[in-house]
């Protein structure tokens, strides 16, 4: 088999088997207890793209090294069976995850046409307004790369000039962290843990967890602010209740006790930013795994040839 | 509604409802109109078109929730279940719920601010308010 040929199967299948590894290990500690009450949105992204960051990781600064350092460049060697079944694995992975990031963006974009054919342009905070005439009360920061705020005139008419000016200042927050981006990265994470509930929950709580500090940091420590905000979130979530909208339109898995928290959040003293603990930790880890690993890379080597001749 | 759309009204309704030309010229001349008008009248204004091509198509929008109907005599008149606007209005409302209610099936890229609120949870959002203007009023108390 061409080496380069053989060495691309090699990445690809320590990617799987990493991938396997890594994402049996968090369900194991999520099964064990993990649950990560008050993690920041950035703990619980780390979480959630650890199987296929630390994967990806160790393939390109582990894996690739200790091949490229032991391993005869003229020999042609011919792949086994396991070698390859692990390679057309992650390369299933990796499509699935690009097919999810792109028929995400896709819809994003579709749903950005259509909004901005009605679309008035309005003043916004941050990012671009738009304000669209449609019954559905929709506020929201739409798409990944180049995030517009689409407000619905009913959420306007609904909330007083303060208030609305609180809603827009909570969206530009999303769009100041480029939350949609992160979103992107967590839906398109090529792992098996996209298709478990685990994947769903960890996304679901990092949903939750940046509505929380966009709401914070819309508001800052401004009690007349924080109050501004919390009367337009039900007065909004009012909206979406309301029996004349055909569906529920703006139904995901986050719940009204979630607006719930949110409200008692914004009415409590505000509380000191929380800071990321976990994914500094992570990155650390990550940074630090490359150093540590080249002394391995003889045995790594040869793992890696147990692997290729397995089943052969 | 912004401006460039009604300009382009009927092309835009055409798009957007997916009705045929016929459909649209007809609409647009019962809008018009402003009032009832049968088949007959509607004959008058469309000097090309044969009596039962205009009925059927009446009925058609008519079955399709756009016209309503009375008797008037032995034909039916029609008239418009809404204004241009409003028709357009409940178009894009319909897409956009179309979008949205695609993004539940699956992950696009948006923030939105309030998410699912169940029929259940009105008494919730009821106490949250009660709350909220409590808040308000200790406040406003606070700074008399």
């Amino acid at each position: 088999m061409n080496p380069t040929l053989l060495l691309t199967l090699v990445l690809l299948a320590t990617f799987g088997l990493v991938g396997v590894v890594l994402s049996g290990l968090l369900a194991l500690l999520w099964r064990g207890g993990l649950r990560l009450r008050g993690a920041t949105s950035l703990d619980l992204l780390g979480l959630r793209l650890l199987p296929s960051a630390g994967s990806l990781l160790i393939a390109l600064t582990v894996a690739l090294p200790a091949f490229l350092t032991y391993e005869p460049h003229r020999e042609h060697e011919a792949a086994g069976p396991l070698l390859l079944a692990l390679a057309a694995f992650a390369t299933a992975c990796l499509a699935h995850g690009l097919w999810r990031g792109w028929w995400a963006c896709a819809a994003a974009r579709s749903l950005l046409r259509h909004c901005l054919r009605e679309a008035q342009p309005g003043v916004g905070s941050g990012a671009e307004l738009h304000m669209v005439d449609v019954a559905e009360p929709l506020v929201a920061l739409i798409g990944a790369w180049r995030p517009r705020i689409v407000a619905s005139e009913s959420v306007r008419a609904a909330c007083n000039p303060e208030e609305f000016r609180e809603v827009l200042a909570h969206e530009a927050a999303h769009c100041a962290t480029r939350d949609n981006l992160r979103l992107l990265m967590l839906v398109a994470a090529p792992d098996v843990i996209a298709w478990t509930r685990l994947g769903a929950r960890l996304t679901a709580g990092w949903r939750a967890a940046a509505e929380r500090e966009a709401d914070q940091r819309a508001t800052g420590a401004d009690p007349e602010r924080r109050l501004a905000l919390a009367s337009a979130l039900i007065k909004v979530a009012r909206l979406v209740n309301r029996g004349d909208v055909s569906r529920p339109a703006l139904g995901m898995s986050v719940a009204v006790d979630d607006v719930s928290g949110r409200v008692r959040g914004l009415l409590a003293p505000p509380a000191r930013t929380a800071r990321a603990r976990l994914l500094p930790l992570l990155a650390a880890c990550g940074l630090l795994l490359p150093l540590f690993a080249v002394p391995c890379h003889a045995v790594l080597h040869e793992l890696l040839e147990q692997l290729v001749r397995f089943g052969r | 509604m912004s401006s460039q759309w009604r300009a382009n009204a009927p092309q835009a309704l055409r798009k957007r409802s997916g009705l045929g030309p016929l459909e649209t010229r007809l609409l647009e001349l019962l809008w018009a109109r402003a009032c009832a008008t049968t088949v007959r009248d509607l004959q008058g204004a469309c000097p090309g078109l044969a009596y039962n091509t205009i009925m059927t198509t009446l009925d058609r929008l008519y079955r399709k929730q756009l016209l309503l109907r009375r008797r008037d005599g032995r034909a039916f008149a029609y008239e418009p279940r809404c204004t241009r606007d409003e028709l357009l209005s409940e178009l894009v409302s319909g897409q956009v719920s179309e979008m949205l209610g695609a993004s539940q099936r699956s992950s696009v890229i948006l923030s939105t601010l309030v998410r699912a609120v169940c029929e259940t949870d009105a008494a919730l959002l009821d106490q949250l308010d009660a709350l909220v203007q409590a808040e308000r009023r200790k406040r406003r108390d606070g700074r008399k």
